[in-house]
């Protein structure tokens, strides 16, 4: 293992990946076996606190984003805040279950910009992570409009009160495209609520969305839910 | 209000008649508004103001058959070309304006820029794989229609979120699984559902085969091509030449073979099965892959999926199974490819199905099925869900080979029972700004 581990480290795009398949094939194959994943764990943290090149460590996250555990987690934060890194550490971190994770996504958005910081959010979202939903309000606000339709969408995704409150409130504010994303998680908080059995309060957020000043895609679908909430 | 007034009397146009429909299904609520005849195309004379206008996102090779094909719909008026490569953009651009005999066809490079069209009520998306659920999402979220090629979504999760933002705004969609307008395996499916083969219990399904250990180098990014946007959500890698072909021997864009055809002759099985809106209970399978060279994805696979009925499903590429479907019953069996229809015995084929039995939802032109159900406001053909269904086989099956474990999946919750690693394959982290 060290020595495929080593030719990753100098692996690039367009060379020969036979050592990469090699690992993968190892690491498939040690399915179940804890002992094995962990020292390949272990042993892939290596590479990533190495010099190795882009190609290699972008490697070792995809092998990381199946077999990694929380163990891997200080490793990869380290990574959310660099232009070339961040996207490849997100793509294990996503897939990594525990809260470790969650926590290290959350700490990382407010040492973010740009980009960077929307991929986090984007990642907050797709986990569903209840604990940052309070933060995120504050950013769908956001003069960086990138910045504040990735915060709306994931408060969509993640849904519950303090989402529904803050999209509420967003949704008078924002315009334009903005305002589409917005009012596209409004309606998904009111869908989750529906599946959670508050049809009361999901039947209040679907009148708001079919008032008049409403885009119509935004009406029909909330004019669906209404149909939906009131089946029996 | 009269239900026999027509958009022109009401003194709405297309378009507001478009936004207006929601495509909630017939009998939950009815909209008062019926579309005269010249608007349907009847009388042979649409006038561009009653046209379907439709804006076309990526124009590569499948996606400029969609467009030439829908540019010979008389109802359609394509107004929007987008690609990430300026000159296809610009052929598509050329084509269009030749048909119209104008040149008012718009050029995009970004697809949100069509999408967000107020004027454009439909959308073709032909693209790589990675790219199917994001701007699917997004058009159903801004009130469009879709017309959009198989498979349905890359992973399972994105094909989930494409079913769920078409049913919440109501939108018509059609998968481009066109096999299902095809006489042949619309007939091979009726025999099947009407129990001409007895009780079905094995089926049999032949894909192509695909995939090399070819390498290629890093090279300089061809003039007018936007790498970055074409890899969108995909991990950033330099280019190698992979466009506009050969992305499909990358797992990052696609499954092979496999994923390319499954929309098609798995898409059939189901049809066949009465198993079109659910999934299999178990898969197991294995594939052969490249260990060298740029493509990853398997060149040879063959996974068993195992049905809650108790029906066995074998996938395969045609070097085991002949390309095609096959259902094999109690009483004999019935074979179907592209201009193929066999069974045993022979008889079956001359068999007729009556007035009392299964008849399967008829349509002879695919693309005229979606035109005519984004007026009707019906479910096409070939509906999100049945896409995404027909495309989670093979993404199962992607899966079984990967983990080269024998998996237990809940097609009701879409997810596999205690197998926590396998559960992470459903979805892929996007790069950003990308998400679906």
């Amino acid at each position: 293992m060290e020595q495929l581990l080593e030719k990753v480290k100098t692996y690039d795009w367009g060379q020969s990946r036979t050592a990469l398949t090699e690992l993968s094939e190892l690491v498939k194959k040690s399915h179940g076996n804890a002992a094995e994943l962990s020292k390949y764990e272990k042993g892939m943290l290596g590479v990533l606190k190495s010099d190795a090149k882009r190609a290699g460590k972008q490697f070792i996250c995809r092998q990381l984003s199946i077999i990694g555990t929380e163990r891997s987690v200080p490793a990869l934060a380290s990574m959310l805040a660099g232009e070339e890194t961040s996207d490849m550490a997100r793509y294990a971190l996503e897939r990594i279950p525990g809260e470790a994770v969650d926590d290290a996504l959350r700490k990382a958005v407010p040492k973010t910009k740009g980009k960077i910081k929307v991929g986090i959010i984007n990642s907050l979202g797709q986990r569903g992570d209840k604990k940052s939903a309070k933060a995120l309000s504050g950013l769908v606000g956001s003069s960086d409009k990138m910045i504040a339709g990735a915060a709306a969408a994931a408060l969509g995704h993640i849904g519950g009160s303090d989402a529904s409150k803050a999209l509420a409130k967003a949704k008078d504010a924002a315009a334009g495209k903005l305002r589409n994303i917005v009012l596209d998680a409004y309606l998904k908080c009111a869908d989750r609520m529906v599946a959670g059995g508050n049809k009361i309060g999901a039947l209040s957020i679907y009148k708001e969305l079919q008032k008049k000043d409403m885009p119509t895609p935004i009406r029909t679908a909330a004019l669906r839910g209404i149909v939906n909430a009131t089946k029996r | 209000m009269s239900q026999k007034k027509s958009i022109n009397t009401l003194g709405i146009n297309r378009r507001q008649f478009l936004k207006r429909a929601t495509g909630i299904t017939a009998g939950a609520l009815t909209f008062p508004y019926i579309v005269s005849s010249s608007a349907l195309g009847r009388d042979g004379s649409v006038a561009p103001s009653n046209r379907l206008v439709m804006g076309c996102i990526g124009v590569g090779s499948m996606g400029s058959g969609d467009m030439r094909g829908f540019l010979g719909k008389k109802e359609v008026q394509v107004v929007a070309v987008c690609d990430i490569d300026r000159g296809k953009r610009d052929n598509a651009k050329k084509t269009v304006d030749g048909r119209y005999k104008n040149s008012d066809c718009k050029t995009y490079l970004d697809f949100r820029d069509i999408i967000y069209r107020d004027d454009i009520d439909l959308l073709s998306l032909a693209l790589p794989d990675q790219w199917h659920s994001i701007p699917a999402v997004m058009g159903a979220r801004a009130g469009k229609d879709i017309h959009a090629q198989k498979p349905l979504a890359r992973t399972i999760r994105e094909g989930r979120a494409i079913c769920d933002a078409v049913k919440r705004y109501g939108r018509i969609w059609q998968t481009g699984s066109q096999q299902r307008s095809g006489g042949n395996f619309h007939r091979a499916c009726e025999l099947v559902r009407n129990g001409r083969i007895g009780k079905v219990y094995k089926v049999e399904v032949g894909l192509p085969t695909g995939g090399s250990s070819d390498n290629k180098p890093v090279q300089p990014v061809p003039d007018g091509v936007d790498w970055d946007f074409w890899l969108g959500p995909a991990p950033w890698v330099p280019y190698r030449g992979i466009m506009h072909w050969n992305w499909r021997w990358m797992m990052d864009y696609s499954g092979g073979q496999l994923t390319d055809w499954a929309g098609h002759h798995i898409d059939i099985a189901h049809w066949g099965m009465d198993l079109e809106r659910t999934g299999p209970v178990e898969i197991e399978g294995k594939g052969e892959y490249p260990k060298d060279g740029i493509y990853d994805v398997p060149m040879t696979y063959n996974f068993t999926c195992k049905y809650a009925n108790g029906i066995v499903m074998t996938v395969a590429n045609n070097k085991q199974i002949p390309q095609g479907t096959k259902w094999t019953g109690d009483k004999g069996w019935v074979y179907v490819k592209r201009g193929k229809l066999e069974a045993d015995p022979k008889s079956v084929l001359d068999e007729v199905i009556g007035p009392n039995e299964t008849h399967l939802y008829e349509s002879r032109d695919h693309k005229q099925n979606f035109l005519d159900c984004v007026k009707s406001r019906k479910e096409t053909i070939a509906p999100a869900e049945i896409g995404h269904r027909s495309i989670s086989v093979g993404l199962l099956g992607e899966i079984a080979m990967l983990t080269e474990e024998k998996l237990k999946w809940d097609p009701d919750k879409e997810l596999f029972v205690n197998n926590e690693r396998a559960n992470r394959y459903l979805s892929r982290p996007m790069r950003s700004p990308w998400s679906a």
